[in-house]
């Protein structure tokens, strides 16, 4: 904000009190009112004024408070937002990004813990889902900078699970590469976010019975970076494709299509998913919670029926 | 309709025998046969034995004729069981059980021998269907995959299986070039291998490429043994029908030290050591066209004259090819005696899955040092080839030296019986 004047920040609870993850915090006293606004309890008007400003000429930065509500604004998003390039033939194009808190296992039943990267992959947006602190910072940075529409969620558990350095001042990670988080040579595991984080756990689960496992940290999940899951598919021969959203009609399921589609030839396995199920909703109750999510155990269970194939 | 009928398969008859001659049926279809009679005599290459019946019923019909050799597991016969009411046919493939003993110690080692394991489950997918990886592994390594042993699920071969293989071919030294095959020239007699000589060849080979041999010889003074012998020999003659040999001695000697030094009395088994507990004495019998090694059981149980006896039985009973297949198998060392045909050193090769061969060399009359003074001494060489793996120096040296011991301590009066 800084650097660019026409980037600024709205979404509800968002300025006065900095957000309810504090993740705007300060915002509003060093760049005032009028780039850190306060805005209704109306997901779709967020969408619609954002779009308005984004095609004004503005960089608005515009946070649904959770991933749950964004559907409000799901006409704005995948009707407008998306197609607006399209559209006006390359005329206008929507630099905007849409912000919003993400994901379960943080206690937070029916309308705080849903996934819903899949239901918003539409030609014309990018969905980015940062796994870390640092990876957060240079991936907003980027997707503020990008001429196009970019949603960008972050995982709630993230948020406080776990502390790492941050530089200060600029650095950008480009979108639409994946990273490799763990090299390994024998198993592929492709997941984001939180996910990432409880694939490394059961890595090294792995790693004591002589299992080496690589993961791949997909960062933007629409569109995928190809080369880099065809790449670790092919290097590996096996594969697991990891996510929490709910098991059917995923960011997973397009992935081990993809990898089904151009690593053939190279898999010594069936592609394996392991989600979320396929439920109406993240449960409230602590087992039950347990019991949708996939958890490191979980995880590390199906990389050894994965190794022992 | 016919009732529930077993197929007979050929039994494996020893360790290494993967198949047998059928010699003779010694009943024929529509006979009744009764389990555990005798059903039919099988030629090994070794020896003539008796094949068991598995089950009781009627023999339908034979599968492998008189005169077949046939791979141990083989159907060769079908016998009819039950009363012939039931149902729907029930087939069921037996194999009659193989003959006693055959498993090393019976019983009486330290370690008994891993339990056979499960057959393996069906391939999934049938024999030769691999994944893409492992096809395109294969290709670019260069591995013959039906040379892959699978440990992926149902013995599925994984495509880090076809790696390891590769990696491993690659650490191997490769092999020393093959001597181009020797053309017989004019005037050459071309001998086709027997069975038997087959078979030594294939076991001396594994013996010399898989234990790493190393050789000790000490020289001990029989003048106690010799005198001994002279002293028993006339009555053993009468009281048993055959002569007493020094065989017996060196065998008693080798028991003894065997006792006293049990790790040569075992088998190395890459990660570890089975010592055993029970003592089955091999005894090498050299026949005109080739060579047998029977043991004599549990040979730390029997007098100089009961291992004289038992030799005897089974010297005579080799040299008229009538020696059971478990006569042939389970040896925990082996006692050589090529002495006896003017031998002075011998490098004898280990039989494999033991630590150790003894060969007793011929007693010869010498001229030795005794206490300051030159005397005339019956001497004779024990020569030990040993597993370096199991023994070291050390350890042959005094396994050596209690037989020595053992035979300098004979004297006239020491019981034979």
């Amino acid at each position: 904000m800084e650097r660019d004047e026409r980037v600024m920040v709205m979404g509800e609870d968002v300025g006065k009190k900095g957000g309810v993850f504090l993740v705007t915090d300060g915002l509003r006293n060093r760049f005032g009112e009028a780039r850190v606004i306060d805005t209704p309890l109306a997901e779709s008007s967020i969408a619609g004024v954002a779009l308005g400003l984004a095609i004004a000429g503005k960089r608005p930065v515009a946070e649904m408070q959770f991933t749950d509500f964004a559907h409000m604004a799901f006409n704005s998003i995948t009707n407008e937002i998306a197609k607006y390039r399209y559209r006006s033939d390359g005329d206008w194009s929507v630099p905007l990004v849409v912000r919003a808190p993400m994901g379960g296992h943080a206690h937070g039943a029916l309308y705080h813990s849903q996934s819903i990267e899949a239901r918003f992959a539409t030609p014309g947006l990018k969905i980015v889902i940062p796994s870390s602190p640092y990876e957060a910072k240079g991936l907003l940075l980027a997707a503020i900078r990008d001429p196009d529409p970019v949603l960008f969620f972050e995982h709630k558990r993230l948020y406080r699970m776990f502390k790492e350095p941050v530089p200060k001042g600029e650095y950008l990670i480009p979108l639409q590469k994946a990273r490799t988080f763990r090299e390994g040579k024998d198993i592929s595991v492709f997941c984001y976010g939180l996910m990432v984080h409880y694939a490394a756990e059961a890595a090294k689960n792995l790693e004591a019975e002589g299992v080496s496992v690589e993961i791949i940290d997909l960062r933007t999940v629409y569109p995928l970076d190809r080369e880099a899951i065809v790449a670790s598919a092919r290097k590996t021969g096996k594969c697991l494709v990891l996510y929490e959203d709910n098991f059917s009609v995923s960011v997973g399921s397009e992935a081990a299509a993809l990898i089904a589609d151009e690593a053939w030839r190279w898999l010594d396995a069936p592609v394996k998913r392991f989600g979320g199920l396929d439920v109406p909703s993240m449960p409230y109750a602590v087992p039950m919670e347990e019991f949708f999510m996939p958890t490191p155990d979980k995880i590390t269970r199906v990389l050894k029926e994965l190794a022992a194939y | 309709m016919a009732g529930k009928t077993t197929r007979v398969v050929m039994p494996q008859l020893g360790e290494s025998v993967h198949e047998g001659t059928i010699s003779k049926w010694l009943v024929k279809p529509g006979d009744k046969v009764v389990e555990f009679e005798p059903m039919l005599e099988v030629d090994t290459d070794k020896v003539n034995a008796e094949v068991p019946a598995p089950v009781s019923g009627i023999l339908r019909e034979i599968l492998a004729k008189e005169g077949e050799t046939v791979q141990a597991g083989a159907e060769i016969a079908v016998v009819e069981t039950g009363d012939g009411a039931a149902a729907s046919p029930k087939v069921e493939s037996q194999a009659p059980s193989p003959p006693r003993g055959e498993g090393r110690g019976e019983g009486g080692a330290q370690k008994t021998e891993a339990q056979p394991a499960a057959p393996a489950p069906p391939r999934e997918g049938g024999e030769h269907r691999y994944s893409p990886g492992v096809q395109m592994a294969a290709s670019d390594l260069k591995v013959d995959l039906s040379k892959v042993t699978g440990t992926g699920l149902g013995g599925r071969v994984t495509k880090k299986d076809v790696e390891d293989y590769a990696a491993k071919a690659q650490a191997a030294p490769t092999a020393t070039p093959a001597p181009a095959p020797v053309q017989p020239g004019e005037g050459d007699q071309v001998v086709q291998l027997t069975r038997e000589r087959r078979l030594i060849a294939e076991n001396m080979t594994r013996s010399k490429q898989t234990i790493p041999h190393a050789w000790q010889t000490q020289e001990a003074d029989m003048s106690g043994v010799v005198a001994n012998r002279n002293a028993n020999k006339a009555a053993f003659q009468k009281q048993e029908g055959f002569s007493l040999t020094y065989l017996p001695y060196v065998m008693a000697a080798t028991i003894s030290a065997l006792r006293e030094h049990p790790e040569a009395n075992s088998t190395f088994n890459e990660t570890e050591l089975i010592v055993h507990r029970t003592i089955n004495l091999g005894v090498s019998v050299g026949l005109e066209d080739t060579l047998l090694v029977p043991v004599v059981r549990s040979a730390d149980s029997l007098s100089i004259a009961g291992l004289a006896r038992a030799v005897n039985d089974l010297a005579t009973r080799a040299r008229g090819k009538q020696l059971k297949a478990d006569e042939l198998s389970g040896g925990t060392f082996t006692v050589n005696n090529s002495g006896t045909f003017g031998t002075l050193f011998s490098y004898s090769v280990i039989n494999p899955g033991q630590a150790g061969i003894l060969t007793m060399e011929a007693i010869v009359e010498r001229p030795v040092a005794i206490q300051g003074m030159i005397g005339i001494k019956p001497m004779m060489y024990l020569c030990f080839s040993f597993d370096h793996r199991v023994l070291d120096g050390l350890q042959a040296a005094r396994f050596l030296t209690s037989c020595r011991k053992w035979l300098e301590a004979v004297t006239v009066e020491s019981p034979v019986y």
